[in-house]
């Protein structure tokens, strides 16, 4: 017998037992007898909920809710003795078609709840959809009951952190991935021990929200095939995860799923931060479908022109008004959501300069969606990390509103580590500045080098190896005559243009690829290494591969072992930067702070100690880092140089009993490129040392034992 | 997918008992068989579940048969799930299910452990 009243229904709609629902939360949630239903509609004169039967795809009931089920902008309603796992929903809202001052109802679609907890449709990554369904993406119901068995968050500290930007599918989809569930979340729960094996202890998954693969399915006039929204930057349901990606995506299961995989990757001592795209939908322009946000309230959840077109910051259609109330609200909600329910570690915000504009686009001074995140006590322990520009030219890098939360991807480390490794002019002193954690552009407001998510390569771009192997981009694949795609990337093929079997060029790009890996991880920041970087993956020299669900982006596992000497040296370059404090400070290095061993905090060398170039034709960096902490006598000694001919080093010397020990040194060999701390070669005090064209060193003051 | 052509029979074998469960454990069926599977645990001290019919176990399914293996712990009982088929196992280890359960290979497997205790 029931407690309580509400418990019973109250009316009757189209034959089903209902009575008014609760506001909130917004979206369904399972209630005793039924299903809780509320959605909002600032503009809408009416709101029809649609069931769909989950097997048939048919059209079971229309529930035209009556005044009294709404408050506000907001209807509601229980309806008992529903199935969760037979039905299927969504709604139809009536109203004005006036798109001159930003409404486009149109009764006769079925829209998506945009607080959908899962969405069915894409069930199965790549089936070819039906497109002659009206409704293609369908919301149903999930229980939110998941037994986390005492995990949460590891709150790792960002000075600590190893990032490895990954794509779900692309990680396991390939068939050397030797797997049972390839392309999986349930496939990156096993390759966890290779994650632990290289010592990365963050995944940063590209977009994990519902989108539809589909979505690009326009003719490639180069490959004869079609393209693919592969990336999945085109949200369709913010609160959903990707039912595609999951080995159990057909049973409706994917939220289990994926939540599985972050506690194992936990209980691995692995983050997860995701990569979210809150800057626009998958509705496109006036010309895109009707999904959701263009059917419930155009007007309220897009940045429109004063004609009612859409504002395009996102270059993907349209731009959400993220400084709207109610849809700052909901990109909260959804953030509260993946961190509570989901146990996600923290965002990588795409094109996030737009959530810094108002409603008619401009920059605000206090962008308060961003201070609500910032400041928000659900949120407060989890990594927020801005891509600080947008495709409307808005570049906010250094100077994001952040509230001391923020941190940035760090575009001009990526730039400028870039033109110093091919040997630009000018480019040693711009090097410095990003060894100490870029401090031109996170000292000033305290904000310290944890603000900076240092990368070299990421997803948008070359592949490191492209790096060093191509200096144009060749993006024919894509079907567009080679016109997408960046021209700015600072790339240098070492003398041939693409593959080659020419083993100098072999030999010096591998080497070019170490430099980079050691810039990266003995920078002060947060390093980003790209999925394969530490096994060579190559796209060919395509760098915008976003459309092709193939060996362009599938990580190809037989890599490791025919480029096992770059996985060593990945692998031990991370141990490196773990191993020793004096790399992983969160502070600006100063040079006129004691450090351990009577060096400053930083120094600066060159051919001689304490005398650095800095002219425009140097292409050599030398830095001494010591610990200020009590505790250690970390001093790491480290240098590039950029030119084609050797340079010889005078060694600034180590007081007794320390020597140098020579930790890497790219100029040799596999396997003394590098060493593990007791490893390599101990130096003589008056040592000099003749570091390679193209080569980069790493020396360690090693105690010399009695 | 969704038939409601699920099945029970229930048999006891010394101090446990063995129930074959075959069809779909949809959230339909979900009900009457927890229903069913309670009333025989309380007259049992010991459920051995003999999961080799079952065609699919859906996210509801899957979650009654949690609940009354919770509750078994609870008053005491043991649970067992044995002959568990590959592809239902499978969802249930990539869900995070599996892991949660005593799992044994056959019944007979299951009830050589009935004098034993079982690590849960």
């Amino acid at each position: 017998m029931s407690t309580r009243i509400d418990l019973y229904p109250t009316a009757e709609i189209s034959g089903w037992k209902v009575r008014p629902g609760r506001v909130r939360p917004y979206g369904t949630s399972l209630v005793p007898g039924g299903v809780n239903f509320s959605i909002y509609s600032s503009a809408a004169t009416s709101c029809t909920l649609v069931l769909f039967d989950r097997q048939s795809r048919k059209i079971i009931a229309e529930l035209l809710l009556p005044d009294s089920f709404r408050i506000g902008d907001v209807w509601s309603v229980v309806i008992f003795d529903l199935d969760p796992e037979s039905f299927e929903y969504g709604y139809r809202m009536d109203g004005p078609w006036d798109p001159a001052i930003g409404h486009r109802f149109d009764a006769s679609k079925v829209l998506l709840d945009p607080y959908v907890r899962s969405i069915s449709g894409r069930d199965v990554w790549g089936i070819p959809p039906d497109w002659d369904d009206e409704f293609p993406y369908r919301g149903f119901v999930i229980p939110e009951d998941f037994d986390w068995r005492g995990d949460s968050s590891l709150e790792i500290p960002s000075e600590d952190l190893i990032v490895y930007e990954m794509h779900v599918r692309g990680f396991t989809r390939h068939q050397t991935s030797a797997i049972a569930h390839p392309g999986t979340y349930a496939g990156v729960v096993e390759k966890i021990p290779y994650l632990i094996g290289l010592g990365v202890n963050c995944v940063e998954l590209l977009p994990v929200f519902e989108f539809d693969e589909f979505e690009l399915s326009v003719p490639n006039s180069y490959t004869g095939g079609t393209n693919m929204n592969y990336w999945g930057y085109s949200t369709v349901g913010f609160f959903a995860p990707k039912a595609g990606f999951a080995a159990t995506g057909s049973l409706g299961m994917q939220a289990d799923e994926f939540k599985s995989m972050v506690r194992a990757l936990h209980q691995a001592g692995i983050e997860v931060i995701l990569d979210v795209v809150f800057n626009h939908t998958c509705e496109g322009d006036h010309r895109g479908p009707t999904i959701s946000f263009r059917g419930l309230d155009n007007q309220i959840y897009y940045l429109l022109t004063p004609e009612g077109y859409y504002h395009n910051f996102s270059g993907c259609g349209n731009s959400l008004n993220c400084n709207n109330p109610v849809v700052r609200d909901m990109v909260l909600e959804c953030l509260r959501f993946w961190v509570s329910e989901y146990h996600i570690d923290g965002f990588r915000f795409d094109a996030a300069a737009i959530l810094g504009r108002d409603p008619s686009g401009m920059i605000m001074n206090n962008p308060p969606l961003l201070e609500s995140v910032a400041l928000d006590p659900i949120l407060k322990k989890c990594k927020l990390i801005a891509e600080a520009w947008d495709a409307g030219g808005l570049y906010l890098l250094g100077k994001f509103p952040n509230y001391g939360r923020f941190s940035e991807w760090n575009g001009k480390f990526r730039d400028d580590t870039r033109d110093f490794l091919r040997g630009m002019p000018d480019h040693a002193s711009l090097l410095a500045t990003r060894i100490a954690g870029s401090p031109d552009l996170y000292e000033a407001g305290g904000r310290g080098p944890l603000a900076s998510i240092n990368f070299i390569t990421c997803h948008d771009g070359f592949t490191l190896r492209d790096l060093v192997s191509y200096n144009h981009k060749h993006n024919d694949t894509n079907g567009e005559d080679n016109r997408d795609g960046s021209d700015d990337n600072r790339s240098w093929n070492c003398g041939i243009e693409g593959e080659t079997t020419d083993k100098e060029i072999c030999s010096l790009r591998l080497r070019q690829i170490k430099n980079a890996l050691l810039m990266l991880m003995v920078t002060r920041g947060t390093p980003m290494l790209l999925m394969g970087d530490e096994m060579g993956r190559t796209q060919w020299g395509n760098n915008n591969v976003y459309c092709h669900d193939n060996h362009l982006n599938w990580l190809d596992w037989s890599l490791l072992e025919s480029e096992s000497e770059l996985f060593r040296f990945t692998r031990l370059a991370i141990s490196l930067r773990l191993r020793h404090p004096a790399l992983r400070s969160s502070r600006h290095p100063r040079s006129d702070r004691a450090g351990a061993l009577g060096f400053p905090e930083i120094s600066w060398h060159g051919s001689q100690p304490w005398s650095p170039d800095w002219s425009a034709e140097s292409r050599l960096v030398a830095v001494v880092l010591a610990s200020t902490t009590s505790s250690g006598e970390d001093v790491i000694y480290y240098a590039w140089n950029s030119s084609s001919t050797a340079n010889i080093l005078q060694l600034p010397s180590l007081p007794e009993p320390f020597y140098w020990r020579v930790a890497v040194n790219t100029g040799c060999d596999a396997p003394s490129d590098i060493n593990n701390d007791d490893e390599g070669p101990l130096l003589e005090p008056t040592h000099s040392f003749l570091i390679g064209p193209y080569s980069s060193i790493a020396l360690i003051a090693y105690r010399q034992k009695s | 997918m969704w038939s409601p052509n699920m099945q029970i029979t229930v048999s006891q074998h010394h101090s446990a008992a063995i129930a074959v469960i075959t069809g779909d454990i949809t959230h339909s069926a979900a009900g009457d068989l927890q229903e069913k599977l309670m009333a025989v645990l309380c007259s049992t001290d010991m459920l051995v579940l003999d999961c080799s019919g079952i065609g699919i176990l859906t996210s509801a399914g899957l979650r009654m048969l949690l609940i009354l293996y919770r509750e078994s712990k609870v008053n005491g009982k043991k649970i067992v799930l044995v002959a568990i088929p590959e592809s239902v196992k499978d969802v249930m280890s990539v869900t995070g299910f599996l892991e949660q359960f005593a799992i044994h290979n056959s019944v007979d497997d299951a009830l050589a452990q009935v004098s034993k205790p079982i690590l849960l």
